[in-house]
């Protein structure tokens, strides 16, 4: 096996020639860095080795779907969402299928499709800065909330009559839809994990798309409209997905190393 | 890249015999430790297997490949973070020290310029290695951290001039 380390030297050194000014013998110390970096043949052999049990290693239909490419997984991503809330429309007791029902969809359904495209953000495209990562994971749980204290904009959009429930029904009611809430972001989360490679951060935002498809899932399929209930009930169902999900990944990533 | 696509086995090991010195090489510089380079190295590989599908036709494989690399080495950085934080909060815990990169062999003033270059900032250090050492021009280096190419040309200044400094004091320290 031969290996190829030739130095192609290109492009404009003019900042670089400074430090010669400096009285160091900088092509000398670059040429010895260059050198020294060099790996040896057989290390180099050894992690083809291990490259190639990798690769080989990429079976299954996992390993398909990580294989399509990065529209391709967003668009199945989308797909299974658009199917999810579609079911949870005929099998619920949500509003019927207006163009305000509609509407009333459309900043989660936005939010979904943002936070899909980063939680399967390729690795060949450069790096969210982390400020941008940070917005991007709170945003989806921040919008929820918001959107829970506006009973009566939503009331307007379904066409309904706001009801204000109390306490004690908006917890009992809304246990039903914690579990349905749960369940949905559970599914779509799982299948992100599935269509991810593995890229660095994709966690949370999966989480956070995980959460949005539970809350369009749940206004498909819930009729109530009380401030109550959609705090505790549908974005109770956020809250408790979200946080197993991140405890299962901590203990996952604390076994893995 | 366009017959391993294709589906030519034989291309990926001509590829990795390309790409992988001039990788292991430039995630060295920029992680520290020879063992956790080769991980990113052998990550970006098996990367560049998944997103095979994403590269297209008649694309340049360099910045390609080389930022799917860059990406993986600052997660090495970020979990190192993550696990000092960690360490720190265990109770009754003290700052553990970071294994210290292996600055390796070599003589002092290669051991200096090795050990100037690691006390860089993460961004000026990546543009640094890409810009001096593997002679990449600037665009690429724009195209491969994903700044523009001004933003670029003054992590290139601030990281020279850092080193000037360093390397400048260092010199004179020895001639005292």
């Amino acid at each position: 096996m031969t290996y190829d380390t030739r130095d192609s030297r290109a492009g404009d050194l003019a900042a670089a020639g400074r430090l010669a000014s400096a009285g160091l013998e900088l092509d000398a110390a670059r040429n010895a860095l260059l050198a020294d970096g060099a790996p040896d043949a057989a290390a180099l052999a050894g992690l083809f080795a291990r490259v190639e049990r990798d690769v080989a290693a990429e079976r299954g239909a996992r390993a398909r779907l990580r294989a399509l490419s990065a529209s391709a997984r967003v668009a199945i991503a989308l797909a299974a969402v658009v199917l999810l809330v579609g079911l949870a429309g005929a099998l619920g007791h949500g509003p019927p299928p207006t163009a305000q029902a509609a509407l009333l969809m459309l900043l989660p359904a936005a939010l979904l499709l943002a936070t899909t495209v980063t939680a399967l953000r390729p690795l060949q495209r450069p790096t969210l800065p982390a400020w941008r990562r940070r917005l991007a994971d709170l945003v989806p749980f921040t919008v929820l909330l918001a959107l829970c204290f506006a009973p009566d904009l939503i009331a307007q959009l379904r066409g309904d009559i706001t009801v204000h429930a109390g306490a004690s029904e908006a917890l009992l009611g809304g246990r039903s839809c914690v579990v349905a809430g749960a369940a949905a972001a559970t599914a779509a989360f799982i299948l992100l994990r599935w269509l991810d490679r593995g890229t660095p951060g994709s966690t949370l935002a999966a989480i956070g798309a995980g959460a949005l498809a539970s809350s369009l899932t749940l206004w498909a399929l819930c009729p109530s409209t009380a401030a109550e209930h959609l705090v505790v009930g549908h974005y109770g169902a956020a809250l408790v997905f979200g946080a197993g999900a991140l405890a299962v990944s901590a203990w996952l990533r604390r076994r893995v190393g | 890249m366009n017959a391993y696509v294709g589906g030519d086995a034989a291309a990926f090991r001509a590829l990795f015999e390309r790409y992988a010195p001039v990788l292991l090489r430039v995630v060295r510089r920029n992680v520290g430790s020879q063992a956790e380079a080769e991980d990113v190295v052998q990550q970006a590989f098996l990367q560049m297997h998944r997103a095979r599908a994403d590269f297209r036709a008649g694309a340049r494989l360099r910045p390609w490949l080389f930022t799917i690399t860059l990406n993986l080495a600052r997660e090495v950085h970020r979990r190192r973070g993550r696990r000092r934080e960690t360490e720190l909060d265990q109770p009754g815990a003290e700052p553990a020290i970071d294994a210290p990169p292996d600055i390796g062999e070599g003589d002092a003033e290669t051991r200096k310029v090795r050990a100037a270059l690691e006390s860089l900032p993460a961004a000026q250090r990546e543009v640094i290695v890409l810009h001096w050492l593997e002679g990449r021009p600037f665009p690429e280096v724009a195209t491969i951290v994903g700044a523009s190419v001004t933003a670029v040309k003054v992590r290139a200044h601030r990281g020279y001039e850092r080193l000037r400094a360093t390397l400048g004091r260092t010199r004179q320290e020895r001639e005292e």
